[in-house]
């Protein structure tokens, strides 16, 4: 075989390779530039958006920076971001929560006297159908105006309709409120 | 045991085929005689664990670098490349292996299962191992899935009158239909 | 080419070769995002436009690309859309994003855009690789849509309830059955999934029972990888 031939048998499908591989790279870096600051705006937006919905009190929200953050005692919900109302109406909590399809992202609105005004699942991997039953606003609809829980198991819940089917985000879900109220506590209420 | 709940879970409550529709074409493509489903779920398996223990690190660099929405492009090659190496590997120094398993090789670039997993790994935030695990539990729980269909499609095929318009695919989508009823049943089952 | 056999390629794919009924590929997105049509719908578009544009790109490099590297090269190209389309989403219709969540990535390896660049835009022009993606694309999206009516219809009630990219902010649906019964929501579950998926295949079958020859059986044609499938002999053989 001539060095011509060699190249074309083993150097071209390389070359080609390697060329395809560095413009997808370089058409979706350009893509990335265009939408990022979209996407990472909409999230901003529809934060707010979700934690007005949540105390609907408030006028407007800042982030709290904490040293220590609560946790349901498994570790398995943390809560990762606190949000005041600047008009003191409450609080608003980001929880994320070990679900059956990952992780569980929720909203909890707390509102002056330390009672739940509202719980919001954002985001989530679990299968959509039976899975996705206790994010139901009416199923959520729960957990309103409560100011504390039985305990951490969501099935010892007095008057609360479980769903039988969604057993895992229910208890993750359940897990996320409680470690919102235990942050709630730890804050010392709405200063 | 966190490990023994991943794999039943990943076997019984979200099995791939019949609760997340994932893997469906070989599913009904290759389950028609109990030999080359086995076959086939073994390879599956088999690249899942791999493509898992491969992707799993590059993610963590692809983060570190800040071009994680490279996600998908890189996975898919590099499971390409793999299931081609896998392949050739098997040819020159197992062959007896490649003639039961190889042929199932090349068809599974393309199984959404294999990609499917890598994600589902990186989204559900799964360490090294767990991830590993799941794999694994994904796998059998493929191979289970196939074993069941192909006893369930051999007794079809000889004993039954179908009728005429439901004969070929849409019985076996039946079939599939009244199995993964069946694995409904598993729901639930932990909490 | 003749007009009319332009025209011929576009509508191959709607009914004649349409990808889900008759080619029997693309099944899993088709089957997990037939849940509303809404969702349907959106898979659909997304899939058709990856579809078009791997087409157009991998029938103009179908002369560069060597054959060795054909399967990575046309890959690489589809997987390149792909991350574009999920990005494009993300920014401008978020709710559609996440309705779709895995499946959009797994656009990838949906068998129906492998297979077309495989079987058809690796062998003909440009233009012709355009419409026949775009004839694919609308057949995979009126299936999807086909299937996703008569899953939320029956499974909640309500027809193409929805965001609708936006345009309709949470739409409730036309109340078609809920007035009259409660949603059978095991149509949007898995087994519902499989069952509608059989039942309109089969009525496929009972109305194109003697004008074109019906696919009884899986086989290599609609296969991406029919060509390299353990050195030509495929699986089912």
């Amino acid at each position: 075989m001539t060095k011509n031939e060699n190249f074309k048998e083993y150097g071209m499908p390389v070359v080609v390779l390697v060329a395809i591989c560095f413009v997808t790279t370089l058409l979706l870096a350009l893509t990335n530039s265009v939408s990022e600051p979209i996407i990472i705006k909409n999230q901003a937006i529809t934060a707010t958006a979700n934690r007005k919905e949540l105390l609907p009190d408030a006028d407007d929200f800042t982030q709290l920076e904490l040293d220590k953050y609560a946790s349901s005692s498994d570790g398995m919900a943390n809560v990762t971001e606190v949000y005041k109302a600047n008009n003191d109406t409450g609080y608003v909590m980001t929880c994320i929560t070990k679900s059956f399809g990952g992780d569980l992202t929720m909203m909890v609105g707390l509102d002056a006297t330390g009672a739940v005004t509202g719980v919001k699942v954002t985001d989530h991997a679990d299968t959509p159908g039976v899975g996705t039953k206790d994010q139901d606003p009416e199923y959520l609809a729960q957990y309103i105006s409560k100011t504390a829980l039985s305990g951490e198991d969501v099935k010892k819940e007095a008057d609360f309709n479980f769903i039988t089917g969604a057993s895992v985000s229910g208890t993750a879900i359940h897990k996320g409120v409680y470690a919102a109220l235990a942050q709630y506590a730890e804050l010392g209420g709405a200063k | 045991m966190k490990f023994v709940i991943i794999i039943i879970s990943m076997v019984l409550v979200n099995n791939y085929p019949l609760a997340q529709f994932l893997g469906i074409c070989p599913f009904l493509g290759v389950s028609k005689d109990l030999n080359s489903s086995t076959g086939m779920g073994i390879a599956v398996t088999f690249v899942m664990v791999l493509a898992t223990a491969v992707t799993w690190p590059i993610q963590q660099l692809l983060n570190r670098f800040g071009i994680g929405y490279l996600q998908t492009v890189v996975f898919i090659l590099v499971i390409a490349a793999l299931v081609q190496l896998v392949e050739m590997f098997m040819k020159k120094s197992m062959p007896a292996l490649y003639k039961s398993l190889g042929i199932f090789l090349p068809l599974i670039t393309t199984n959404c299962a294999v990609l499917g997993v890598c994600i589902t790994n990186i989204d559900s935030s799964y360490n090294y191992i767990e991830s590993l695990v799941n794999a694994f539990g994904a796998g059998i729980g493929f191979l289970f899935a196939m074993v069941v269909m192909a006893g369930v499609r051999t007794k079809l095929v000889d004993q039954s009158r179908i009728p005429e318009s439901f004969r070929g695919v849409p019985i076996v989508l039946i079939t599939a239909a009244i199995l993964s009823l069946s694995f409904m049943g598993f729901n639930g089952m932990f909490s | 080419m003749e007009e009319r056999k332009r025209i011929d390629v576009l509508l191959n794919g709607l009914i004649k070769e349409n990808p889900v009924l008759v080619l029997v590929i693309g099944t899993c997105p088709t089957l997990a995002t037939s849940t509303s049509v809404e969702t349907g719908f959106g898979m659909g578009l997304a899939a058709t436009a990856v579809l078009v544009c791997s087409n157009i790109v991998i029938s103009a490099l179908h002369n560069i690309i060597p054959d060795k590297v054909r399967i990575p090269c046309f890959i690489t190209v589809i997987a390149g859309f792909v991350t574009i389309v999920q990005m494009l989403l993300q920014a401008f219709v978020p709710s559609l994003y996440s309705a779709l969540g895995l499946y959009l990535p797994l656009i990838v390896v949906n068998c129906i855009i492998l297979g077309r660049a495989e079987m058809f835009a690796s062998k003909n022009g440009v233009l012709d690789s355009a419409l026949d993606g775009i004839g694919m694309g609308l057949g995979f999206t009126l299936t999807l849509v086909i299937m996703g009516t008569i899953r939320e219809v029956l499974g909640s009630g309500t027809w193409l309830a929805g965001d609708w990219f936006g345009l309709a902010k949470g739409f409730k649906g036309i109340p078609l059955l809920s007035n009259f019964i409660p949603g059978m929501s095991i149509m949007t579950m898995v087994p519902g999934g499989f069952f509608v998926y059989a039942i309109v295949m089969a009525a496929v079958h009972y109305f194109t029972k003697d004008k074109s020859k019906i696919r009884n059986e899986f086989g290599c044609d609609g296969c991406a990888n029919a060509g390299n499938c353990a050195d030509g002999e495929c699986v089912q053989k």
